[in-house]
């Protein structure tokens, strides 16, 4: 390149698409590393305040704007199953816990594009305060494209799902513990 | 030599992009959502939504179970009242300053009574310590008052709830 206009041009184009990719591929990597885990779930306290980081805040940003201060509701977010495997469509899965320490809580599942995954029923979320329990205070949901007996929430079609376990008004325990906090397990069933 | 002086300056532009769009992206993100959820809506009017559903949910990983009143705010040149109701459910106030940062939250367990009074300032507001006063940190920014849905049969009387939530804009400073 001769002109120097062009070579000019050229590096700032060049410089703009490294700069925006490498920026977009961290906020994508960014749900995975959040700091706390606690088998397939991930969280991160911080979320909504303003000790929050400009990296955390760009995250927050593009998988979930006006999330709360964690004394008002704490997020755990599952991509993947109880054993690590990523979280799709093409599988079955059987999500059982127990109570958990917070005022009310609730489990939503999100499509790819971390919306709502439409279905028949209108059902993206399941209640913990409706949902009925077993001889052990264990509650069970069903996550499947295929209608499945008990508490089914409609998985869609999507490659990649996502979890949000909503806990309001958390207890103590969320905050201090929550890498040890029991939390519910996410069983793979069947994958076709 | 000369390639290499071209990478440093590709090198230096790229980290420089990089942390431009991390920073600006936040309040971009925002800025876009807010513009779906406001429509025809003026800045400081307050919208009494429905419970989301798909496609009809322009806020990524929003919450289905929730009944959620909104507003885009605007407090530079005069401060905002905002009177709301408060039900027997779970029940929120809350404010995000324009880089998405929850600046402020109420929730029913914390107001005494069944309603609720607040006045939204700015920094240059001067009683700033008074209760019942919140001092956003931007001129702009966003309003969601949250009300928990269990069961479709307490719904008319949430919506009822709901709407008596008012945003007043009052005089200037």
């Amino acid at each position: 390149m001769k002109n120097p206009a062009f070579r000019i041009t050229g590096i700032v184009l060049i410089s703009l698409i490294i700069g925006i990719c490498s920026a977009w591929w961290t906020l994508t990597g960014l749900i995975d590393a959040m700091t706390v885990k606690n088998g397939p779930w991930r969280v991160n306290l911080s979320i909504g305040t303003a000790q929050t980081n400009r990296y955390l805040r760009a995250g927050v940003a593009r998988i979930g704007l006006f999330a709360l201060k964690n004394t008002e509701a704490v997020y755990f977010i599952a991509l993947n199953d109880s054993e690590g495997e990523p979280l799709t469509s093409r599988c079955d899965y059987r999500i059982v816990g127990g109570d958990l320490d917070a005022r009310w809580w609730s489990i939503t599942v999100y499509g790819s594009d971390f919306h709502l995954i439409p279905n028949e029923q209108n059902r993206y979320s399941f209640f913990g305060g409706t949902l009925p329990r077993d001889e052990r205070n264990q509650w069970t949901v069903f996550l499947s494209t295929k209608p499945q007996e008990g508490n089914w929430l409609p998985a869609g079609d999507d490659e990649q799902l996502y979890l949000n376990l909503r806990l309001y008004r958390p207890g103590k325990s969320v905050y201090e513990d929550p890498d040890t906090i029991p939390l519910p397990e996410i069983v793979r069933e069947v994958c076709r | 030599m000369k390639w290499i002086k071209t990478a440093a300056i590709v090198l230096i532009l790229s980290v420089i992009f990089h942390l431009i769009f991390i920073t600006v992206f936040p309040g971009a993100m925002m800025y876009a959502v807010l513009r779906v959820i406001r429509g025809d809506r003026a800045v400081n009017d307050i919208y009494h939504g429905e419970l989301d559903t798909a496609g009809s949910d322009p806020v990524p990983m929003t919450s289905p179970n929730l009944l959620k009143s909104t507003c885009i705010f605007d407090v530079s040149e005069k401060p905002l009242r905002i009177t709301a109701s408060v039900p027997d459910t779970y029940w929120s106030i809350s404010f995000y300053a324009s880089n998405t940062d929850n600046f402020f939250v109420r929730n029913d367990e914390q107001v005494p009574s069944k309603e609720i009074k607040l006045l939204l300032v700015n920094r240059e507001y001067p009683h700033t310590g008074k209760e019942g006063v919140v001092v956003s940190p931007t001129d702009t920014g966003f309003m969601i008052i949250r009300m928990l849905i269990t069961r479709p049969e307490g719904m008319k009387e949430l919506k009822e709830i709901q709407g008596k939530a008012v945003v007043e804009q009052l005089a200037g400073y």
